[in-house]
């Protein structure tokens, strides 16, 4: 057998909304393998995301493959809007949603990770945000479209440059984030400048992997399939089944993706086992990515 | 304190909103402006203070205050 064995690394995990986000399933399946979890969430998540690590009602949605329960280190609040605790507008620092929080921008975040946890082995990025997401590129605004590459492609780079110093104290480390194929090829309900967001994503992890790859860092995306998170049914309430569907029809294993198939893969991405990729966008998608007709 | 009493306070508490603002009919995101994040958070609230559980595809239907009242009064009297 060979074992995927993360213990003692320590992996900052952003983008856990609800106990059905895929980075949910991601903090479950590095839990599993013994890694440290310490998570990033929204700052209007953050309270959700404690009621689903504490609730009893919630036990089962918390319970790891190998039979525990998903153990969290510490919940941060991060707007992956902002770089710098500097860079926060006026608007932000009125809102007590966010204000409650004294940090909650990335710079500040990873680092105040890093240094409670001496060091940062794994970092997981599955953000991706545009108030627009409803709408055709052809209808998008130019604020939406910008936010929308701001919060869902910049931010890997943002979060990377901070936890570079983290990483290379550790002596290395493995990144992945989350896209989809609206990045590579016209997803026509894709819309609002996500799929420039996720294109942009995907080239930009080719980037990040050559600028850290010095220092023993892997940085890596998967591609994963649709999905019907809480997230995805509140965009496209009563139609997001039938993408599903769709894709599920069009794919060659006939089915749809489980979290768990896209947790599973990103703990081996941040394993020894993928000690040789670097750079890579791997499509956990059924084989949906490969059909032409 | 009513069921009604306290939905009401702790949607006003959620949503910054005043009392004389919210009745029964008051539609979360038409009349007080919430969001889909703001109704997940008042859903958990709600489930906290009732000791209940409402479901995803029970929360979707839950549109107006009284909606809210009225299924946390079903689910509350089953116990």
């Amino acid at each position: 057998m060979i074992p995927i064995d993360l213990s003692g690394k320590v992996a900052l995990v952003t983008g856990v909304g609800d106990n059905e986000s895929f980075a949910w399933f991601i903090a479950k399946a590095l839990n599993a393998a013994g890694a440290k979890i310490v998570l990033a969430s929204h700052p209007r998540m953050v309270g959700i995301v404690e009621t689903f690590l504490s609730r009893d009602m919630d036990k089962e949605s918390r319970t790891l493959s190998t039979g525990g329960e998903l153990k969290v280190e510490k919940v941060f609040a991060m707007d992956a809007n902002f770089d710098t605790m500097a860079d926060v507008d006026e608007k932000t620092r009125g809102d007590k949603r966010w204000n409650k929080y004294p940090i909650f921008a990335i710079k500040e975040v990873v680092e105040a990770v890093g240094q409670e946890f001496s060091g940062i082995d794994i970092v997981i990025h599955s953000m991706a945000f545009s108030r627009d997401i409803l709408k055709p590129q052809i209808e998008t605004s130019r604020s939406a479209y910008l936010e929308a590459l701001g919060i869902s492609a910049f931010s890997y780079t943002s979060l990377l440059r901070y936890a570079r110093p983290f990483m290379v104290s550790r002596g290395g480390g493995s990144a992945v984030g989350l896209t989809y194929i609206g990045g590579s090829r016209v997803i026509p309900h894709y819309g609002g400048g996500m799929s420039t967001a996720k294109a942009a994503l995907q080239l930009e992890a080719g980037h990040l992997a050559w600028s850290l790859g010095e220092d023993n860092i892997r940085v890596n995306l998967i591609s994963a399939g649709p999905y019907l998170s809480r997230a995805m049914k509140a965009i496209k309430p009563g139609e997001a089944h039938k993408m599903v569907e769709y894709a599920a029809s069009r794919s060659p294993l006939r089915r749809a993706i489980t979290p768990e198939e896209v947790a599973d893969t990103t703990a081996f991405l941040c394993s020894p086992l993928a000690s040789g990729i670097t750079g890579h966008t791997l499509y956990v998608d059924a084989g949906y990515n490969v059909m032409g007709g | 304190m009513s069921v009604e009493q306290k939905v009401i306070e702790i949607v006003c508490e959620h949503l910054a909103v005043n009392k004389e603002q919210v009745s029964r009919t008051t539609n979360f995101i038409e009349d007080i402006g919430a969001d889909s994040l703001d109704i997940v958070e008042l859903i958990m609230e709600l489930e906290e203070e009732f000791d209940i559980q409402i479901p995803d595809d029970q929360a979707e239907k839950i549109k107006t205050v009284g909606e809210a009242i009225d299924y946390i009064e079903r689910e509350t009297k089953k116990k």
